[in-house]
């Protein structure tokens, strides 16, 4: 996926913190709190699978869409 | 030769350098402009200054125009003959077009380094192109590709981390708490150490209140002991952390969703 990546490109080298899907998901107060709790789940439990809401979804789609028509 | 009007002079001589470090420090890195002592800043702006003087003299020369260094000599002497001043009247623009264009190159050649710099990785690789902002480094997790990184990533890169989880020490009242959440953004201060980060989703707990590990070495669950903060974000000084422990993390896509998993 092209979204899994933290982009820099050559006119913006200041990488940011997090990749463009992580920002989308940290976008949505309900994604962002499932997020944090996978993280405490995993190293509780070592294992943590979250669903994202299909709104977040959609717009990991388009950012992914727009990335590959870039 | 008058003072002010040597200092101008000199002045005017280094603004190229002055130029290519502003561009050359810029963005994430634009507090070590600001940050370096005076008699660092004069060597490292008289470097690049001398190179598009010397540049810029033999450009003109190559274009059929001459730079007339006495009259320079001669403005900057303590007796300046009219003729001076009228010849640099009568070139006003030419000398004009010269300085600006010399300054113009000078930043965006500062521009361009630095990017080449940060394109191919070169911070990371060698040390002399190193930029002071460790915290950017760590930060970002880019140390993991520094030639003296004692851990380094095996089947990831830097660029596949994904987010920061942020484990943060802070002492309140004579309490010592824990602090985790997500990283979304910092601060540096005047002095380039770290002035704030900020985390989202924080949750909180007692130290006291640390995992029990079971005789097979298992880590307990303790997570009832963390007290969730509404908000945004969870802004931390630094000055008041004690300590504070990093986790890269990317997220891999499996059939029933999105998993974390520690970048190794």
């Amino acid at each position: 996926m092209q979204t899994d990546k933290r982009f820099r490109t050559f006119w913006k080298s200041d990488s940011p913190l997090t990749s463009k899907r992580v920002s989308i998901i940290l976008g949505s107060r309900e994604d962002s709190e499932k997020l944090a709790n996978a993280v405490r789940a995993l190293r509780h439990e070592g294992e943590a699978v979250f669903k994202l809401s299909v709104e977040t979804e959609k717009k990991i789609a388009l950012a992914e869409e727009q990335l590959r028509s870039a | 030769m008058s003072i002010a009007l040597s200092t101008l002079v000199l002045f005017f001589l280094l603004v190229p350098g002055i130029a290519f470090r502003r561009f050359y420090y810029s963005e994430e890195f634009s507090r070590e402009y600001f940050r370096e002592t005076l008699f660092a800043v004069f060597i490292a702006t008289i470097l690049p200054s001398l190179f598009f003087q010397f540049l810029w003299y033999f450009l003109a020369l190559f274009l059929g125009y001459q730079v007339d260094l006495y009259v320079f000599g001669n403005v900057v002497s303590s007796n300046p003959v009219d003729t001076s001043f009228k010849n640099i009247e009568e070139n006003a623009a030419n000398i004009l077009l010269y300085n600006l264009s010399m300054f113009f190159v000078a930043g965006v050649s500062g521009y361009l380094l630095k990017q080449i710099v940060r394109k191919k990785n070169w911070d990371r690789t060698y040390k002399f192109f190193r930029f002071q902002n460790a915290w950017h480094y760590l930060l970002k997790g880019e140390f993991f590709d520094f030639p003296r990184a004692e851990i380094t990533l095996e089947n990831d890169t830097v660029e596949d981390i994904e987010f920061v989880f942020i484990d943060a020490v802070t002492e309140i009242n004579g309490v010592s708490y824990i602090y985790d959440g997500i990283l979304v953004d910092y601060e540096l201060s005047n002095d380039g150490g770290l002035d704030t980060i900020s985390i989202t989703n924080a949750q909180r707990r007692d130290v006291k209140n640390d995992s029990k590990i079971t005789k097979k070495g298992k880590k307990g669950d303790n997570r009832s002991h963390y007290y969730p903060i509404d908000g945004h974000i969870l802004v931390l000084k630094y000055l008041e952390i004690k300590n504070l422990n990093f986790t890269y993390y990317t997220l891999d896509y499996t059939e029933n969703g999105l998993v974390p998993r520690m970048v190794k």
